[in-house]
């Protein structure tokens, strides 16, 4: 087993606000954590590190801490080093092993992804609100937050499934209604959890929203305009892994963002994506 | 030298190709594929030991614990004379052993400094472009270390030059920096002459002219070599080319 992250800020970022960590444990166990922060509140570049940081270290320790001392813990941290609470307004995305099971959760949007062992493509999960205010777990802790956050009318909860062959090409398909033995999920605009048996996962991924914001620049003699790339384009484009040894997610998005450099293509929003791989391609 | 975890790879040009580790067993996001190639004509025979010195010296650089680029450095060590001997092909620093390089080197008959440097480059220039196939980032060094003009033609310089075009050419390869060390020029002035059109026939990088061979020269050859593949590691990911050093004696 191994895993993976890298993250990039954004053209149009001054500080990079996304954040991920991966890892091993002593006990061989692998996870990664990214967190997204939420750009209309301040210093959540540090918030982002406080929750990635915070979630790897309960994970290593083995510490079963519910949300409520995770979220007291975050927002203890936060005020000794003088930030307001706030900072921590970020997405949290994992992803981690631990005995034969394979688990993903997500507060907040972007998405994650998985391939099933006997299945020759990748399912892409993606999670949006449609006036772009994500859930964040530190809402948990503030009831006024949370009660603005329930109140913001029109910011309706959706996702997608995107079947990723291994050509490319692309096509939706709903969740399955029927629960499976292998896999277990709860959806919800507060959580996402998903459980997979180890034993059919390849590898799981998780993504900040930031592949939605990649565009390609257009010139002509008298214009010059950006233009977007279609997010399953990019989804193909990115999520072509050779392998899965050492560095593979750092290798995978260097040379993806070299050659949309070469394209004239970047992200405006920062990126970061964490891989965990368990099983062989 | 052992070389039995090390893949053998065939080039277009020549009859030899060369060995580096397998992709497989390389976890880093990027490396500097670096070659050390030495001259092995009987006139270094006199200092083949300090030559050996100075490998070993370069070598445990790149290794070093505290070297922040040990992991993402890649070192191939080749001998020249009538015939080109790879000592060892491309493999971490941290996997060398100092004494490999003990008698590691033998004085054979000739200059074959054409073709030792095409396959130098030529394979940098290939492994790199199997390492980008991979998503491997990639830069390279080569440095050519010699004491006397090409003798043996099999190769041309003008194949030198075509190795040099393709390897700037190809996108696999961030960067590459060709070095050619020309050492004894104090008894022979014709040489760095002639060494000097070779640099700019075959479009090498740099040129650096060493009078005489002395303990301290071998010393501040060998820092100067590291301090370059140091500058190279470090221009990695940059999308640029690392800055020329100047050796000054």
């Amino acid at each position: 087993m191994n895993s993976d992250h890298a993250f990039r800020i954004g053209a149009g970022h001054k500080v990079c606000e996304d954040f991920a960590v991966s890892g091993k444990t002593e006990d061989g166990e692998v996870y990664t954590f990214l967190s997204d922060g939420c750009s209309g509140s301040k210093n959540t570049d540090i918030g982002s590190r406080i929750l990635c940081l915070l979630a790897a270290k309960r994970f290593k320790e083995d510490n079963e801490d519910n949300e409520s001392t995770f979220l007291s813990s975050a927002r203890i941290v936060s005020g000794l080093i003088g930030m307001k609470t706030h900072c921590l307004d970020a997405t949290l995305l994992s992803a981690w092993t631990k005995k034969d099971k394979v688990f993903i959760q997500m507060f907040g949007d972007g998405a994650f992804a998985f391939k099933i062992k006997t299945e020759n493509f990748i399912r892409i999960m993606t999670f949006n609100y449609a006036k772009n205010y994500p859930f964040f777990l530190n809402y948990k802790a503030n009831e006024s937050l949370l009660w603005g956050w329930n109140r913001i009318k029109g910011n309706a909860f959706d996702f997608t499934q995107i079947i990723l062959n291994e050509d490319k090409t692309t096509k939706e398909e709903p969740l399955p209604t029927a629960r499976s033995s292998q896999v277990t999920f709860n959806v919800t605009p507060v959580g996402t959890d998903f459980t997979f048996n180890k034993s059919i996962i390849d590898f799981a991924i998780i993504m900040s929203d930031g592949a939605h914001s990649f565009c390609e620049i257009q010139t002509t003699e008298t214009s010059k305009e950006s233009l977007p790339i279609p997010y399953k384009e990019v989804l193909g484009d990115l999520l072509s892994f050779k392998n899965f040894k050492g560095k593979f997610v750092e290798r995978r998005v260097n040379k993806f963002l070299n050659n949309y450099k070469k394209r004239n293509r970047h992200h405006i929003d920062d990126f970061s994506m964490g891989v965990i791989y368990v099983g062989k391609k | 030298m052992s070389s039995d975890n090390l893949q053998s790879h065939s080039l277009p040009k020549g009859t030899y190709g060369y060995s580096a580790i397998s992709l497989d067993d390389l976890g880093a996001s990027q490396y500097t594929l670096v070659t050390l190639v030495v001259d092995c004509s009987p006139s270094v025979e006199d200092y083949l030991r300090q030559l050996e010195q100075a490998i070993k010296t370069i070598v445990q650089g790149c290794g070093h614990q505290q070297n922040p680029y040990a992991e993402n450095t890649l070192i191939r060590v080749v001998s020249f004379a009538h015939d080109i001997q790879e000592i060892h092909g491309f493999k971490l620093p941290t996997e060398c052993k100092e004494d490999d390089y003990t008698n590691c080197l033998r004085s054979r008959g000739s200059t074959a400094l054409y073709e030792a440097s095409e396959n130098a480059i030529s394979a940098t220039t290939d492994y790199a472009s199997k390492m980008s196939d991979w998503d491997f980032t990639v830069n390279g060094i080569v440095v050519l270390l010699t004491d006397g003009d090409n003798n043996v033609y099999s190769t041309s310089k003008s194949d030198v030059l075509q190795a040099s075009k393709k390897a700037m050419k190809t996108e696999a390869l961030e960067s590459l920096m060709t070095i050619l060390i020309g050492v004894g020029l104090d008894d022979y002035p014709e040489l760095a002459e002639e060494l000097g059109k070779f640099k700019d026939e075959a479009q090498l990088t740099q040129f650096i002219e060493i009078g005489k061979l002395t303990p301290s020269v071998f010393s501040k050859l060998a820092n100067f070599i590291s301090q370059s593949i140091s500058q190279t590691s470090e221009a990695l990911g940059s999308g640029h080319a690392s800055t020329l050093l100047d050796l000054d004696f």
